[in-house]
């Protein structure tokens, strides 16, 4: 095989050999991969030097690959590129100082959504800050002719709500955005995945990007999923299991009966908390699932474009005996309502289990560890985490603030009160999602049980717009992260799904879901 | 970014191990103060105590290293959080170049992308490199990129070792986006191939959506300045990849001639199709000797108000090469950048009742109506403030309140919707009188501004005298945006000029910079329309005028040799 600059010119012969250099310079393929015939006839991947069978992953990769450089380094196209609000302003001043222009603006997305306030009726300057990133963000975008889902109009939201809803996010494309859980976007079958600020730059003027290969990691679910268990269970399991370093330097393709059988909001969910289990890339197989949930969306290919595309997604799913470099499987039958305890989202316990104790730790680094994390969340050793008194609970974030998670929390909710002293928030992600869920009466389920119903953004995840959790209070969050700090200087984080972080706020502690009296035989139906 | 072959200069030690990026800038300082502005905070916790005094232990500060370009350091400097900040703040303070045993990865990757050099030189020589700067008379180093060595104040020649890459980049000037543009032919061809493959990705229709472009060169001097824009369109659709479906009809006294008719019904239909119109110029003393029941109106305004072009843009800036053209002065002149919107469907022009009537005493009477709704004041109000948060952020509306009821309304309107919808962009008023004696006293102090239809056509000649030449300004007129499209037409603002019509003289960019305009607004590409406005400024700024810019006493190129210079700036920008 041999790789020219004139794509048009790739060749692919039949001796081991080439292929095995060929290879090596577009794909670092694995050595078992080239036991199986070489690429014949048509698809995008065999035209790059894929050989089958091929993973998800590689397919999309290969399909991507403009050049290699020697030093293993891709230089990859980029097809959908969003920006939100902390990096379009600055970036694209960055690039106007530099003289240079947006390559494709056609193929660039932008919303705030990070610095931005969640109040109800809020304005540009309600958060002073985040109208200074706006406003630098409406001057960038409307000099580069760039689409802005803009505050104040009917498709604002969260870019990972934003990117689906509207279709821009497509199976097998990569997608990128300066924002480390572009992951979730791989629910849909993209490759999706976060870069740095001078990577959104490189974009912008470019189009493309410069990407080393991942590995390739499937993890498998497999079984079925008990009652009022959900995908955020199934990650934060995962990452209590793996580790949150478990998938450095790899791309995880989600597999297995119980990831096939999770609707697509719930594969969002899924995808969304790749990268607290290291991975910056996460996806899922597209299917049928997926075909219906895009058809008619304002961005998504129509008519017979939309048959063409089908029948190019319908190719894309790892070939039968495709070779991963690392497999995992977990048992998804065996998974519980899950509940952090800690400030990294590996910190995670069944809700019907205790906080670890330290004196039992041998390894002095992971004790002292332990100790902090106890320390910070004010938690003492072996206890049980059911029943912990909390002062906030926050339904929202990219990770858990879809119409299906609104409908969760609601059904926990519905005819109940909000335990006294208790803080709740329902931010939605997205306008869209706000107005869906408004159609179906679920804000006066949340109004009526004493939650605020709050504007789209990022809000309560990140505290990088004003909100904040105060020091020392303890909040139950469907977002993904538990950091330190991580809502405001000294608030402690407990991430939990959308029911469980309802059931929180009704009870005023840590509560298990199913034991709610009248709870739901099934919460993610 | 500056390239970095050799440098000789005043190096300082700085051998303390993992200095992070947030000790290189803190975090606060970054939201404080823009980049090419973060040299007096680099290094601040270790440069300054908490009043903010000097700390004397921090040698790159003691007169002996005071200005060093270059900084021996000890490992992992840079470490850290990703911020490139660091780097700029480093560069901002004036180092070139950091010799380190070991850098934080991020840290020396946004390095090259800055211009910055990090220098990996092993641990025991960093340290013999820092005790033989406390030692020299003249504690300078010089590094060579290009032989990769350091030579040490005692004039060792230590090797370094750098990937190839990186270095290239670095002894060229290039970052990362450079290299990456190097590869531009490859990228563009990556692209057509892909579209063929995966044409869902760049559209979502099966056809590739062509938007319909229709030339009416109108008459006058309309047909000579058109025949030139024409040669630019067919430009940009053979070089820069702006597709278009491009068709001319004949307008005005052409059409009579031809057709028979002012407006023939498949002209009508092209104009309906279209997506965008470039217009090339009405008005003739002809129009006088057509019977007048097959000349019941102007077809312009018959265009504009079926069309429903109720936005109109007319952007003036003022090009120094043209400041001597203009009857103000230079200095009033200087840095103007505004756009005049004007509302184009409402007003006196088309309110009724309207007419001249002769009363029972004999005497005649004549009666035009201003007429607006709270609706279309509200629309162009939104235009303007939309434009203006894309701008500078500052809208000035201008009325007759003190007199007209009709500014009554109009203000009220404009205070509601920017109280409602834009609060973040600075709304000011002015009285029309006032606005036209601001423009010609002090033009630069407006970014948007906003009028109704016949004050806006005052104003707009007056702020053409800004520019230097009316020949010289574009205009857009636009309808509402429905869900598939948004029509414009674009025209000179000039008129047809009867008097030099046929001559070859008349000036064609005001056409060709409406094209621009078009390039922006219907094809949303604004890097093409820059493109085309700076080769349009380079070739006024060469001196090629015609007769209408020429200072007086130099000579002046036809219509036709302006559109060569065009021509051929376009072929040359574009290599
Ligand atoms: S919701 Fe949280 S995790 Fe998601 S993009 Fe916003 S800040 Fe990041």
């Amino acid at each position: 095989m041999r790789v020219s600059a004139d794509r048009t010119e790739l060749e692919c012969t039949d001796t081991r050999s080439d292929c095995l250099s060929g290879a090596e310079i577009v794909l670092q393929c694995r050595a078992e991969t080239l036991l199986t015939p070489p690429c014949t006839g048509y698809t995008i991947p065999a035209a790059m030097g894929l050989h089958t069978p091929a993973t998800f992953f590689d397919k999309v990769w290969a399909a991507h690959v403009i050049r290699q450089f020697d030093d293993g380094v891709c230089l990859l196209h980029v097809d959908r590129h969003l920006i939100h609000d902390l990096e379009a302003g600055p970036r694209l001043n960055d690039l106007q100082r530099a003289g240079r222009n947006v390559a494709r603006n056609d193929l660039t997305f932008a919303t705030p959504d990070h610095a931005l306030s969640s109040a109800i009726g809020r304005s540009t300057d309600t958060w002073p800050t985040g109208g200074r990133l706006l406003r630098a963000m409406r001057r960038g975008t409307a000099r580069e002719g760039i689409r802005l889902f803009d505050l104040g109009t009917p498709d604002q939201g969260i870019l990972h709500l934003v990117g689906p809803e509207q279709g821009i996010t497509l199976p097998g494309t990569l997608l990128v955005c300066g924002d480390s859980h572009t992951c979730t976007h791989g629910g849909l079958g993209a490759l999706a995945f976060g870069i740095g600020s001078s990577e959104v730059g490189h974009v912008l003027a470019t189009q493309t990007l410069r990407q080393r290969r991942p590995g390739t990691l499937r993890l498998r679910f497999e079984g079925q999923l008990g009652a009022g268990v959900t995908a955020k269970d199934m990650i934060l399991h995962a990452i209590g299991r793996l580790g949150t370093a478990a998938g450095r330097g790899h791309a995880v393709e989600y597999a297995g009966s119980a990831v096939r059988a999770l609707a697509v909001d719930a594969r969002l969910t899924l995808c969304n908390l790749s990268i607290e289990m290291g991975a910056k890339i996460g996806m899922i197989a597209p299917d049928d699932s997926v075909y219906e949930y895009l058809a008619g969306r304002p961005f998504a290919p129509k008519g017979a474009l939309f048959d063409q595309a089908l029948e190019h997604w319908r190719g894309l799913p790892s070939d039968e005996g495709a070779l991963f470099d690392r497999e995992e499987v977990l048992d998804a039958s065996q998974i519980t309502p899950q509940m952090t305890w800690g400030t990294s989202p590996q910190d995670v316990v069944p809700i019907d289990g205790y906080v670890p104790d330290p004196a039992l730790e041998k390894d002095a680094e992971r004790r002292q560890s332990i100790e902090r994390a106890l320390e910070y969340m004010g938690l003492k050793p072996g206890q049980a985490i059911a029943g912990t008194p909390v002062d906030w609970v926050f339904i929202g974030s990219c990770a858990n603030s879809r119409l299906s998670d609104l409908r969760e929390a609601a059904n926990v909710v519905r005819g109940r009160q909000v335990a006294r002293g208790v803080k709740a928030w329902v931010v939605p992600g997205s306008e869209q999602t706000r107005r869906q869920a408004e159609a179906e009466g679920l804000h006066r389920d949340f109004l009526a049980a004493g939650f605020e119903w709050r504007s789209p953004g990022c809000s309560l995840c990140v505290a990088a717009n004003g909100e904040l959790i105060p020091p020392g209070e303890r909040c139950v969050s469907t977002a993904n992260r538990n950091f330190v700090g991580r809502q405001g200087p000294g608030a402690r984080t407990h991430l939990a799904s959308p029911a469980m972080a309802a059931a929180a706020a009704i009870t005023g502690q840590l509560t298990d879901v199913r034991r709610l009296p009248g709870a739901p035989a099934s919460v993610n139906a | 970014m500056k390239s970095f072959v050799r440098e000789e200069a005043l190096a300082a030690p700085l051998m303390q191990a993992n200095i992070d990026t947030d000790q290189i800038i803190r975090m606060q300082r970054l939201i404080e103060f823009p980049r090419g502005e973060l040299g007096p905070y680099c290094l601040e916790a270790l440069r300054f105590d908490e009043d903010g005094k000097e700390r004397p232990a921090f040698a790159p500060h003691t007169p002996r290293y005071r200005g060093a370009g270059i900084l021996v350091a000890a490992e992992n400097f840079g470490c850290g959080s990703s911020r490139e900040h660091a780097v700029w703040a480093l560069i901002d303070w004036g180092v070139r170049a950091v010799i380190a045993p070991s850098f934080g990865d991020i840290f020396y990757n946004n390095s090259f992308q800055n211009g910055l050099l990090p220098v990996r030189l092993p641990a025991e020589e960093v340290t013999r490199i820092a005790a033989e700067l406390e030692r020299a008379d003249k504690p300078r180093i010089a590094i060579d990129l290009e032989a990769c060595t350091v030579t040490t104040p005692e004039g060792r020649v230590l090797r370094f070792e750098i990937e190839p890459d990186r270095r290239a980049g670095l002894l060229q000037g290039l970052d990362d986006i450079d290299m990456t543009l190097l590869d531009r032919a490859l990228i563009e061809q990556f692209r057509r191939d892909d579209e063929r493959t995966r044409p869902w990705i760049y559209r979502q229709t099966e056809q590739a959506i062509m938007k319909k472009v229709l030339i009416l060169a109108g008459d006058g001097i309309g047909p000579e300045i058109m025949a030139q824009t024409r040669r630019v369109v067919e430009w940009f659709m053979a070089h820069r990849d702006v597709r278009m479906d491009l068709n001319e009809e004949l307008f005005g006294i052409s059409a009579w001639k031809t057709h028979g008719s002012l407006m023939r019904e498949a002209t009508w239909k092209a104009i309906n199709d279209s997506d965008a119109i470039l217009f090339g110029a009405t008005g003739s003393p002809e129009y006088a000797k057509i019977p007048p029941e097959h000349n019941k109106f102007d077809q312009l305004l018959r265009i504009r108000k079926e069309l429903d072009l109720f936005l109109n843009l007319r952007p003036v800036r003022a090009l120094p090469a043209l400041a001597s053209a203009s009857t103000l002065r230079p200095e009033v002149l200087a840095g103007t950048d505004l756009m005049l919107v004007r509302e184009l469907a409402g007003g006196v022009y088309f309110g009724t009742p309207r007419g001249i009537e002769t009363m029972p005493d004999g005497q005649r009477r004549v009666v035009n109506t201003m007429v607006y709704t709270e609706s279309e004041i509200a629309r162009i109000a939104r235009a303007a403030l939309l434009l203006a948060r894309a701008r500078e952020g500052r809208l000035c509306s201008i009325d007759k309140a003190n007199v007209l009821e009709n500014g009554v309304l109009w203000r009220d309107v404009v205070e509601r919707v920017h109280r409602e919808e834009f609060a973040d962009v600075e709304l000011s008023h002015l009285y029309v009188d006032n606005a036209a004696m601001q423009l010609v006293r002090n033009p630069r102090q407006f970014d948007v501004m906003v009028t109704e239809n016949l004050f806006g056509d005052i104003l707009s000649d007056c702020a053409a005298m800004v520019a230097g030449s009316i020949g010289m300004l574009p205009s857009a007129s636009m309808n509402a945006p429905d869900s598939t499209r948004r029509q414009g037409l674009y025209e000179p603002i000039h008129g047809s000029a009867p008097d030099i019509a046929g001559q070859g003289v008349a000036n064609p960019l005001g056409s060709i910079l409406s094209f621009a305009m078009c390039l922006r607004h219907s094809f949303n590409l604004p890097q093409e329309a820059q493109f085309l406005e700076d080769v349009v400024e380079r070739v006024v700024s060469a001196g090629i005028r015609t007769r209408d810019i020429a200072d007086a006493g130099q000579a002046s190129v036809s219509t036709v040799q302006m559109g060569d210079a065009v021509m051929l700036e376009l072929e040359r920008s574009a290599t």
